[in-house]
């Protein structure tokens, strides 16, 4: 990977952690996956950016040969439409955890508050 | 808004999951302890006959048809005291490890020091750990440091389930996320501008059930509140604050 490749990997793996962590904040993104993404995304970061890692984790898969920009391409798909999904899925499980909330709330009213 | 608070504008939650061995002595304790202060209990989704127990009891109760967990449980909680005009809310675990009749130590603390959430800890008499184990010690130690360093206050205790909260900080509650309405809770209520302080209080064993934190539950628990607490720092700067 040359110089410039991995300098736009990492530009675009630091604006996908603050998108990650925008989503997290805004409740978007269950913080639980939002950490696994963050660790996801900081292992990228450091083997495109640090030659050392690099080559342990080539060394480690004993398959030290440079991504094929297809692959690179099919990779930040696949981490985008994961985030996507997990945003989907956080969401819906915000809905139904209101929900359940609500209910809860609704269902003790008609019982009276605070019935001491 | 005042800032004293009525007694009988008192609510007392108790956040319970598979608490059927322990939460008809609490609920029991609470009554004869705090006998002013309405109480609910969150039946956060339990399996067992935890329901049948508080239906027994007669006590308000507000169910989650499936277990959401602590911080939700805690949020219903909010949602409640809000919805029907409560001045103050107190939260306390459903283990037996909290003594009610502390609570009225608690209450009246946090009604002299005006704060809008005073936490009771076990730990700020001694500013100590003292034995919990190394690794409960050493994340209760970061996570007391991290609200120092974000919120400008240490406080020891910031995994306590016995909160006084003022209504004056429901509405941030009820809208925000949180993991366990820890930390990352305290630091958003500082950030704000909300008054967060501790008052000492011990605690009992706990006498059945189980900890909600399992070990992996207890591993990944450092880094969700760790985010959540610098998130908190950036959503504080987007939300209401506290008006004077």
């Amino acid at each position: 990977m040359t110089s410039l490749g991995a300098l736009a990997l990492l530009v675009a793996t630091v604006l996908t952690v603050l998108w990650v962590l925008d989503l997290v904040r805004r409740g978007r993104l269950y913080v639980g996956y939002g950490i696994v993404l963050l660790v996801l995304l900081g292992s990228v970061a450091g083997v495109t950016t640090l030659a050392p890692v690099r080559r342990f984790v080539g060394l480690g898969l004993d398959a030290l040969y440079p991504a094929e920009p297809l692959a690179v391409v099919g990779i930040s798909a696949v981490v985008l439409l994961l985030i996507y999904v997990l945003h989907q899925l956080s969401i819906l499980s915000d809905r139904v955890a209101r929900l359940t909330q609500e209910i809860a709330l609704r269902n003790s009213r008609d019982k009276g508050p605070g019935d001491l | 808004m005042s800032e004293t608070s009525n007694p009988s504008k008192t609510l007392v939650a108790i956040p319970a999951f598979n608490e059927a061995v322990t939460i008809a002595e609490v609920v029991g304790r609470v009554r004869r302890s705090l006998p002013d202060f309405d109480l609910l209990v969150v039946n956060d989704g339990s399996l067992d006959h935890t329901e049948d127990v508080l239906h027994g009891l007669g006590v308000a109760t507000a169910t989650h048809l499936c277990n959401l967990g602590y911080g939700r449980a805690i949020q219903t909680a909010v949602k409640y005291a809000h919805r029907f005009g409560y001045e103050t809310l107190i939260t306390l675990d459903a283990d037996g490890q909290h003594q009610p009749e502390q609570v009225l130590a608690l209450f009246r603390e946090y009604e002299a020091s005006h704060s809008d959430c005073l936490v009771g800890s076990r730990f700020v008499k001694a500013h100590d750990y003292g034995e919990a184990p190394f690794d409960r010690r050493m994340g209760m130690v970061l996570f007391s440091w991290l609200t120092f360093v974000f919120a400008g206050k240490r406080i020891y205790d910031t995994t306590s389930g016995l909160k006084a909260i003022r209504s004056s900080a429901f509405e941030a509650l009820s809208r925000w996320h949180f993991v366990d309405f820890h930390a990352e809770a305290l630091v958003y209520l500082s950030r704000l501008g909300f008054r967060v302080a501790e008052f000492p209080i011990t605690v009992e064993e706990r006498r059945a059930g189980v900890s909600m934190y399992s070990p992996l539950k207890a591993m990944v628990y450092p880094a969700k509140t760790a985010l959540m607490v610098l998130l908190a720092v950036v959503h504080a700067r987007y939300s209401q604050p506290r008006s004077a």
